[in-house]
This record gives structure tokens, sequence and C-alpha cells, in this order.
């Protein structure tokens, strides 16, 4: 693996380096923040959170599959490659190097989503979530019911719990954005063809997994859905609609999302390590 | 363990194909220990594929490649005491000299050493971004990036591409001193009088083959030798010649005498001159100049 450290290293003072880094967390920052403080009922701080990680996210998964296509593409474009690539260095350790970087990136940017989300919500505290359930389900929301029988259907501690979880679901969910990032960017010599290409695989698998015949339960496995699956269950519980458990997709989520964000830059690895570097 | 015996560079059979596009076709070439190697060929020749594959960019569809013994496709093994500069010179704008020297120190696994920025006279743009630089600047740093760790065997596509006078000079002086040092210099070129001055050897590829190679000394010695005469009366000269010596060829060339055969056939040729009492000013052997060489084996 000799050349990781410093395809690690190289890539990370590129992306201090170039602006679109401070955008995407500036954007993401942003965009958690506004959405946060824009979420009308505030019964709880689970809401808010949620509707701010949510903006965040997907801005943060947006800028990241963008900035990983550029990230061997545009050593392609400019011909840089050239100029490292014929040292002593291996090429899937220049590749796993870069992925590597992307993995610090990622974690900032969750970093950048989180905190504004939870700036947000915190007045509104992270307490127990009452479910008012009584007589029909449609009108659950919208009973009265005596204070002395109000019970937390679900405490501080395991609301607590499914937050981080969901939050930490995003983490490995960004990872298999940037590897498929890297991916189609160790694939293809154009920076501006990578990002394209990307940001056209990613959508549907994402949005519109139904249109590609995979069921609610095989799109879980996708590393993103999975998240925001998470996200909206918790939404569900902070508004009082939610009778139901806590999502049981938990090992398929984390299992697809831990594959991906290995998967990906390992296979961009070994393909880029059999091409012909030609412009 | 490395060959210490091995040629620096070794390719037996190498075939390389774009699509349609045949680039090598069964090279040829060895590139011994020591020695400032010229590659020469026209455009589409081959050269730098030839190039690229030893520096492990492009991979061959067919033959071997060696870099001191080790196949390139073991490529850090193969490029660990070579350096390359292959075609235009490239950085990321954002780095200055000195950044993208270290990046290279960094991924060569080599100490950082601003020797090299002295070497091709860029110290004084250390400290200014790659993005604006010209081009000659950009070979120039290229060349400083290549030199970092001193390397066994430097490998330059075209170094000279896009230099001024100056910088011609300085890449010519730092060739020099990389073959006295003992390195091995395989570099490409276009201009054939920069090979003829400067390497020790040299190979001319033609449509993906190695036409010939060898020491330049050895190419330019040729079995049919001529001589100039240089006389005050070139006209009374050929007629003198062509009666006295009629198996001889010899032709009239830039005011001067240009007959083929060999050092006994030019004194005779200048004894007959004497005897009608033509002065005769010089009488030179006259060498074969690589660009003959050259032309002769590209027109083929």
């Amino acid at each position: 693996m000799r050349g990781f450290g410093a395809s690690f290293r190289a890539r990370i003072d590129d992306l201090a380096r170039h602006p679109l880094t401070y955008i995407s967390l500036i954007a993401v920052a942003g965009a958690a923040w506004v959405v946060a403080r824009e979420e009308s009922i505030r019964d709880n701080g689970y809401i808010v959170y949620e509707a701010g990680l949510q903006a965040g996210a997907r801005a943060a998964a947006f800028f990241l599959l963008a900035i990983s296509a550029l990230a061997v593409a545009s050593h392609r474009t400019r011909g840089t490659v050239r100029w490292l690539l014929p040292r002593p260095v291996s090429r899937a350790a220049f590749v796993i190097g870069q992925a590597a970087a992307h993995a610090l990136l990622a974690l900032l940017l969750l970093a950048a989503a989180v905190l504004p989300a939870w700036a947000a919500a915190a007045p509104f505290g992270f307490g127990d979530v009452v479910t008012a359930v009584e007589g029909d389900e449609d009108d659950a929301a919208f009973h009265y019911i005596e204070e002395e029988a109000i019970e937390p259907e679900f405490t501080a501690a395991a609301m607590r719990g499914r937050a981080v979880q969901a939050t930490l679901l995003l983490l490995p969910a960004f990872l298999a954005a940037a590897g498929l990032g890297l991916f189609v960017s160790s694939l293809l010599a154009s920076a501006a063809g990578a990002v394209i290409l990307a940001v056209a695989i990613a959508l549907p698998l994402v949005y519109l997994p139904e249109v590609l015949g995979l069921s609610a339960d095989t799109a879980r496995a996708l590393p993103f859905r999975a998240a925001m699956d998470f996200l909206d269950q918790l939404r569900e519980f902070g508004r009082h609609f939610n009778t139901a458990e806590w999502p049981g997709y938990g090992a398929t989520g984390w299992g697809g999302a831990l594959a991906a964000c290995i998967g990906l830059p390992a296979l961009a690895a070994l393909l880029f390590g059999l091409l012909d570097i030609t412009e | 363990m490395l060959e210490a015996a091995a040629p620096a560079v070794e390719c037996c059979g190498l075939a390389k194909r774009y699509g349609h596009q045949q680039a090598l076709d069964g090279l040829d070439m060895e590139v011994g220990q020591g020695t400032l190697f010229g590659l020469l060929g026209p455009n589409g020749a081959g050269k730098s594929t030839t190039l690229r594959i030893l520096s492990g960019l492009v991979r061959s569809n067919r033959g071997r490649a060696r870099l001191f013994g080790t196949d390139v496709r073991r490529h850090t093994r193969a490029t660990a005491r070579t350096a390359f500069l292959i075609e235009n010179a490239v950085f990321p704008p954002h780095l200055t000299a000195r950044q993208a020297l270290r990046r290279v120190a960094r991924f060569a696994g080599l100490p950082y050493d601003e020797t090299p920025l002295e070497r091709v006279g860029m110290t004084y743009a250390r400290n200014r971004k790659a993005g604006g630089y010209s081009h000659g600047m950009r070979q120039r740093l290229g060349l400083a990036c290549a030199l970092l760790g001193s390397p066994d065997l430097l490998v330059l596509d075209e170094p000279q591409n896009g230099l001024d006078p100056e910088g011609l000079r300085t890449i010519r002086t730092i060739l020099r001193e990389e073959h006295a040092r003992g390195a091995t210099v395989l570099v490409s070129v276009h201009r054939l009088a920069e090979v003829e001055g400067l390497c020790t050897h040299a190979a001319i590829l033609v449509a993906g083959k190695a036409v010939r190679q060898g020491a330049v000394s050895e190419l330019l010695r040729t079995d049919s030798p001529r001589y100039r005469i240089e006389t005050g009366d070139p006209i009374s000269a050929l007629k003198a010649i062509r009666e006295a010596l009629p198996a001889l060829t010899c032709v009239q060339a830039d005011g001067a005498l240009l007959l083929s055969g060999d050092r006994d056939a030019a004194a005779a040729a200048a004894a007959a001159c004497v005897r009608r009492g033509i002065d005769i000013y010089e009488l030179s052997a006259v060498r074969r100049t690589l660009d003959e060489l050259y032309l002769s084996e590209v027109s083929r």
C-alpha cells in the first residue's frame, strides 16, 4: 500500500484549499439550521432535530458525491496523474488514500449537519415523548386525555438512543456516497462527466427505487435510503403519530452501508489499477 | 532484489494497440546502465507509448518491459530507482513549486530537498503558484521533480518542449551532469542535433519498432565513406577527376566536390586535380549525420 499516506495527505491538502469544501460545509450547516428553525411543530426537539438533519444530510450527500467524483477524475483531466503515479506508488493505495480523505470530509459534513440541527432543537428539549392514542388511530393526535393518564410511551433515554442511531447511520451513508463518487471518478477521465454520472446514478437509487423495480425493503439496503427512513421514523415518533416499533431494518441498513462504503472504494481501487492513463 | 548487471531498460517484443491504432509493434530495445540514451522517431512512432509503459501509466498488450531487471507490472518495485517526466509537466494550480516538490517527495518516500529547484533555475519562483507558470516554467519544475532523490534512471519525454534557449541549455547541462554522476538517462527528443551532441546511445523508432539502435558513434559509422574537396575551380576539378577516375562517383555540391569512395580514392582524386594545376584548399572526410541516418530510416 505504498503511497496511501501521501495520497491521503495530498487529498486533505487539496480539500483544505478547495473552495467547494467550504461551500459544502456552509451549505450543509445552513440548510440544517434554516429548515430546523422553520419546523412548525415544536412539541419537542426531536422533530426540529430530524427536520434539520434531513435537510443537512441531503445537501451533504450531494456535495460528498460531487467532491469525491472530482477526486481522481480531476487529476486525469488536468494531467497531474502523470506527475504522481509514475512514482513508486500503488494505484490502489492512491485511490484508497483519496477515499480515506473523503471519509474525514464525510465526518466533517455530518458534524456540519448535526450541530446546527441540534442547536435549533435544543431549546425544545429532548424529553419523554407521549403517544396519545385513544380511540381511532386517525384521530389519535386530537384526543385529549387526562393528565394523570399520560405516561411516556417513549422515554427520553429511548428516544435519544433512536436519535443517535438515526444520526450515526448517516455516516456510512455518507461514506457510501463518497465511495460511489470515487468509484465513478476512477473510471472516467472527465471531472465534469464523473460528477454528472455519479449524481445520475445516485438520484434514482435514493429517490426512485420503485422505478428501478426495488421493493421498499430492498431499497433500505441502499445506505442513504435506510438512513432517511430511520430519520422519517424518528419524526413519526416525535409527532406522536407512531404506534409501531422502531424499524427492524437496522441490520439491513448498517449491512448495506458498510458493504457500500468499503466495497465501492475497493472496487474503485481495483478498476483504477487496470486502466490505461492515456490523456 | 534488483539485478545490478541488468540493463536499466529492457523492452522485448513490446506491443500496444489503442483501438485500431497499433502504437507499438514488437519493440525490442535495451538501454544499458550509465548511458545517455536518445529515443528518436517521427510523430506516432511509439516513443511516448514506450515511456508510458515504462512508467506504469499504460499497460502493454504483449511483450515485456523491465526496469533494472524488474517487470514494470510490479510497479512500485520497478520504479523505485526511477523518475519520470512524461510529456508536458502539469501541476495542481494551487500548489507552489516547493509544495509540488514536497508532494512528490512524499509520494516517492524521499526526503524533501530544494536542490533540484536550484538546478533547474526555479528558485526565484519557488513560492509562486503553479497556476501562473509559463509552459517552460512547468517543464523546469517537472524536471526538478524528476531529479528529486537522485534517481538511477531518469526517463524524460521531450523535456525540451516549450523551453527557451536558456532552458534548453539548462536541460542539456543537467542531462550531462546526471550522466556524469552515473545515472542512466533515457530521453525522447525531436531535435536530432540534440542527440548527436548529447547522447551516447540512441534508438530510432518507426511504426512501433526500433529500426536502428546502439552507440551514436556506431550508428554514424558508414560502409560508404565520403570526402569533400574544396577547390578554387570546382568545375575543372570535377572534369579532371572524372577523366582520371571514371569509376568514382563525384558530384558538385555547395561550391565543393563530394566524392564517394575510400581514403585512397580521395587521395587519387586530389592528385588528379593537382596534376592539372588546380589548387586544393581542403580535403576532409564527411561524417554521416544523424539527420541523414534518421531520414533514411524514416523514409524507407
